[in-house]
């Protein structure tokens, strides 16, 4: 009657769930100092990623403002105040935000009337901005007779038109564009409101960026590695902590894999919770910041929150994988530990 | 704390013949612990036969290498040398899975200080042997509940190891030891921190274990009415066997010292 030794059953990644959070709900009070500490990281990891996006976002929009307000000044040097005047606008194609801005500055110049035709190929507005002195004027000549000054805004191509015998019709000959590259034919009296930076000027804008760009890796990684050390010595405190409970789990006949489940599963749910919470709280601190230098207002539409959700995204599983990352060492330590080692100490 | 129910017997499912086939043999067992030059002989050459259905008594001085004798027979760890056969089974050829299934199956261990885990309630405790052989939990907590019952802890399963006295942290321990059937119970020192009442039940028990059930018991010890209740008594000095006797020879040479 001699029995064979069988192999022992694999459980159900469920049983180690279950132990696991058993685990962290008694001893509560451990399990969220580790828990901080991957918030921590990754509060900082997320903090820095918002900051960028609101430093960019607020970037962008003062340059865009002060983009706007420079092709105004533009406008203006050349027609002389627009209060009160009849202002012409020919759009081709549609409108780029700097030019959207400029619109709504122009506005604010409280211009009697603004004359705003469709021109070019697909000769239609898609929509006009929503002010009592704007309207749709039929074709460019009606809406250029009469005009204290001429704006073309849009992406679209120019018409060939006679620009000269259009612009006689005109109170002031003046013709602005708003970008460079739509003055084909040059006529007389043109402008162009656009500005382009010298070359060595986008070179050092780009070095600084580089620069700052290697910055903030370093500081991110340091603060990462940081995180694991710390998560990995709070995981392996917790199994010096257990040695006496993991032995008598062997003894009763739990596997190696159990174990190494055990730890890596309770270090996961640390790392999911702990990571949420900071890159909730890294994100709000950073736009909290910017919000109070900048006003919430500005940072509020300037940030691209399409960005913020997928570094949000990308740092919860950061922190997750250096959660498990962290666990790995101490887990497979707990699981190499022979019952009988385990029982004899004293801890 | 009767066991002649049919559902205990259901329990043991495979009644053991009472024969003397031998089921744990320990061959030139040695242990060394090594602490950076230092060497430690826990054992220097235990050869041993346990058989089907006795209760033997392992006697000896603390540090004598009880505790080592039984780590090794038990499979809770690996001799320096030697061999250790569980059913004939070498247990130095068994990888990971067929040990822990080894420990969880065949062998009930009862450790002197209980080893209960402190973070689970009584009855969870009596459970994870189970839920480690695959039972359901349901299917596990019916049998806990059974064995906590004959052990006589059926009025506190919810309480945490650290809310148990003493004796019932053994009986919880006891329960543990019984709850995936096992040929055979491993107990270090049960009794020696029960109180005397608590200390009869569980000698009763096992003795009624080995009875009924022929399950094979091997204890260390040094209380005498454990003594009185085994088959063969085991002595050990100094890491090596001296002698194997009888209750009866015992009671002659206590006199012979006195």
């Amino acid at each position: 009657m001699v029995s064979e030794i069988k192999s022992q059953v694999r459980l159900p990644l469920a049983v180690a769930f279950e132990v696991a959070v058993q685990g962290i709900r008694i001893r509560l009070g451990r399990s969220l100092i580790t828990l901080m500490g991957i918030a921590l990281g990754i509060a900082f990891l997320m903090s820095i990623l918002m900051a960028q996006a609101c430093r960019k976002g607020v970037a962008l929009e003062t340059n865009m403002r002060a983009e706007a307000q420079r092709m105004l000044s533009f406008l203006i040097a050349e027609t002389g105040p627009l209060r009160g005047r009849k202002l012409a606008v020919l759009q081709t194609g549609s409108l780029d935000q700097r030019e959207t801005r400029f619109v709504e500055k122009l506005l604010r110049e409280t211009p009697s009337q603004i004359d705003w035709a469709a021109v070019g190929e697909s000769a239609t507005l898609r929509q006009l901005p929503r002010d009592a002195s704007v309207r749709q004027a039929a074709d460019a000549a009606s809406a250029m007779t009469d005009a204290a000054g001429t704006v073309v805004l849009g992406d679209g191509a120019l018409p060939e038109t006679d620009w000269q015998s259009l612009l006689s019709k005109a109170r002031n000959p003046v013709l602005a564009f708003s970008r460079a590259s739509q003055m084909q034919m040059q006529p007389e009296g043109a402008v162009i409101l656009e500005y382009k930076p010298k070359q060595e000027e986008i070179e050092e804008m780009e070095a600084e960026a580089r620069r700052a760009s290697f910055r903030t890796v370093w500081i991110v990684v340091i603060s990462l590695l940081v995180t694991v050390i710390g998560v990995s010595n709070a995981m392996l405190m917790s199994v010096t902590e257990r040695f006496r409970e993991i032995g008598t789990m062997k003894c009763l006949g739990a596997l190696s894999r159990f174990i190494r489940q055990l730890f890596l599963m309770e270090s996961l749910m640390m790392g999911v919770v702990g990571s949420t919470i900071g890159s909730i709280f890294g994100a709000l601190f950073s736009f909290i910041v910017f919000g109070i230098t900048y006003g919430f207002g500005l940072v509020a539409a300037s940030v691209s929150w399409t960005w913020v959700t997928t570094a949000m995204l990308a740092s919860i599983a950061a922190g997750i994988a250096l959660a498990i990352a962290a666990a790995i060492y101490p887990a497979g330590f707990a699981a190499r530990m022979v019952p009988a080692t385990a029982l004899r100490s004293n801890v | 704390m009767e066991i002649s129910d049919a559902k205990f017997q259901a329990l043991f499912a495979s009644e053991r013949k009472k024969e003397r086939r031998t089921v744990i043999r320990g061959v030139d067992i040695k242990k060394i612990y090594r602490t950076g030059q230092n060497e430690t002989y826990a054992l220097r050459g235990a050869t041993l036969d346990i058989f089907q259905g006795e209760y033997l008594s392992i006697m000896g001085p603390s540090g004598s290498g009880k505790t080592t004798l039984f780590n090794m027979i038990g499979g809770l760890g690996k001799p320096s040398s030697g061999k250790v056969y569980i059913d004939q089974v070498d247990i130095a050829q068994l990888d990971a899975n067929e040990l822990a299934w080894l420990r969880c199956r065949k062998i009930g261990y009862i450790f002197q200080t209980f080893n209960l885990i402190q973070v689970m309630t009584c009855i969870e405790n009596v459970m994870l042997p189970m839920s480690f052989a695959g039972l359901s939990a349901d299917e596990a907590r019916d049998k806990a509940m059974y064995i906590l019952k004959l052990v006589g802890l059926d009025h506190r399963p919810l309480h945490k190891p650290a809310e148990l006295s003493g004796g019932q942290q053994q009986r919880c321990a006891f329960a543990r030891a019984l709850a995936n059937s096992p040929d055979i119970i491993l107990a270090d020192e049960p009794t020696a921190n029960l109180d005397t009442k608590t200390g009869e039940e569980m000698i009763e028990l096992l003795a009624e274990l080995r009875d009924k059930l022929g399950v094979t018991i091997v204890t260390a010890t040094h209380d005498l009415k454990m003594l009185k209740r085994s088959d063969r008594i085991l002595w050990i000095e100094d890491g090596r066997i001296v002698k194997i006797t009888t209750p009866d020879e015992m009671k002659i040479q206590i006199h012979e010292v006195r």
